[in-house]
């Protein structure tokens, strides 16, 4: 459960570090660990997206 | 760039500042925001809410920052900023300016209710696998992501102090001191064998660091950077934007390996936390 969502986490925490993840988190207001309980639906994990598009300023859909 | 995206600004900074904007055809106003909240505004005979969407959607404006380290008012906002730029707007009936902030704070509205809905849907979630909130039901871990929601600018001061707790039982003797600080002003907010000194001093190093490294054309700060100092000691300091999380460890009592793949990703879930609320 929520294995797409945890790797956009480890992506930004790799593209932008820890900053990077806590500027996301506090966007999204959903942390890593509350990531990881939530199912992987398309919608959210399009939303996630978006925002990490906005905290990296590319897109990384191409990585999950 | 229109106001709304700076106010956002502000808030994700969390600023304690007096903003007054000031715009050819409107007039002038002012915006009181207090650790990244907006508490207060005026404009004309307009005061509070009333004031503040009266000015939210306007762009081409003058803006003088004011920081302050304190503001001393009452809270007359009680909506969200997110909340009261989609209010403005709309009544406003502009809504191509601002659309950057209009869009993120709708998103963020979204990704909320998304994953409260998936949480309550999921048959199979079982919250007591959740250290953080042992104990409460499901019920109840919905409304926390809605408390949140109220609260979001609010550093959730108990879950601060048990991630350096994480800290200090995960290793021992090993840390000498730690320090979570801002990194707007260096200030300690959370600690063990707290330097004040300490704090604001490695805060000027991140900062000339990421300046040196920008400045050379290199990639930007990764996840921390470490000072290996004499005698067995080093320093650690792990950049979380507003934030930052320093410690002076005994490598003699304390393998880093252990701090960098065990301990860290727990003390980074802990602080997320915390700011998530």
């Amino acid at each position: 459960m929520g294995e797409k969502l945890e790797k956009i986490f480890d992506i930004i925490t790799q593209k932008a570090g820890f900053e990077g993840r806590m500027k996301f988190a506090t966007r999204t207001g959903i942390s890593r660990t509350k990531a990881s309980k939530v199912r992987d639906t398309d919608e959210l994990v399009r939303k996630f997206l978006t925002v990490a598009k906005e905290v990296l300023g590319r897109d990384i859909s191409d990585l999950l | 760039m229109a106001l709304a995206n700076i106010l956002q600004f502000v808030e994700i900074e969390k600023r304690t500042s007096i903003i007054e904007v000031s715009s050819e055809t409107r007039g002038n106003g002012v915006f009181y925001f207090h650790m990244g909240v907006l508490y207060d505004a005026s404009y004309g005979d307009l005061k509070g809410e009333a004031a503040a969407l009266e000015m939210i959607s306007w762009d081409n404006v003058q803006i003088q920052f004011t920081p302050i380290p304190h503001l001393n008012m009452d809270r007359q906002i009680s909506s969200e900023l997110a909340s009261l730029i989609l209010k403005g707007v709309k009544s406003s009936g502009r809504r191509n300016d601002g659309r950057d902030a209009i869009e993120s704070a709708i998103l963020k509205q979204e990704i909320n209710d998304w994953s409260t809905n998936e949480m309550e849907r999921d048959d199979d979630f079982n919250i007591d696998e959740d250290s953080a909130i042992t104990g409460e039901s499901k019920d109840h871990y919905g409304d926390s992501i809605l408390i949140h929601k109220e609260k979001e600018d609010d550093m959730d001061v108990q879950k601060l102090n048990e991630a350096i707790e994480i800290e200090k039982r995960d290793l021992g003797e090993g840390l000498l001191a730690t320090d979570i600080f801002s990194s707007s002003d260096g200030q300690s907010v959370a600690g063990y064998n707290t330097n004040p000194q300490a704090c604001a001093l490695f805060n000027k190093i991140t900062g000339d660091l990421s300046d040196s490294l920008v400045g050379s054309g290199f990639p930007g700060l990764g996840r921390y950077y470490i000072l290996d100092l004499v005698d067995g000691k080093m320093v650690v300091v792990i950049p979380l934007g507003d934030y930052q999380w320093g410690m002076l460890i005994d490598t003699k009592k304390v393998q880093l390996g252990l701090l960098l793949n065990v301990v860290m990703p727990k003390m980074i879930n802990a602080f997320e936390e915390a700011i998530t609320g």
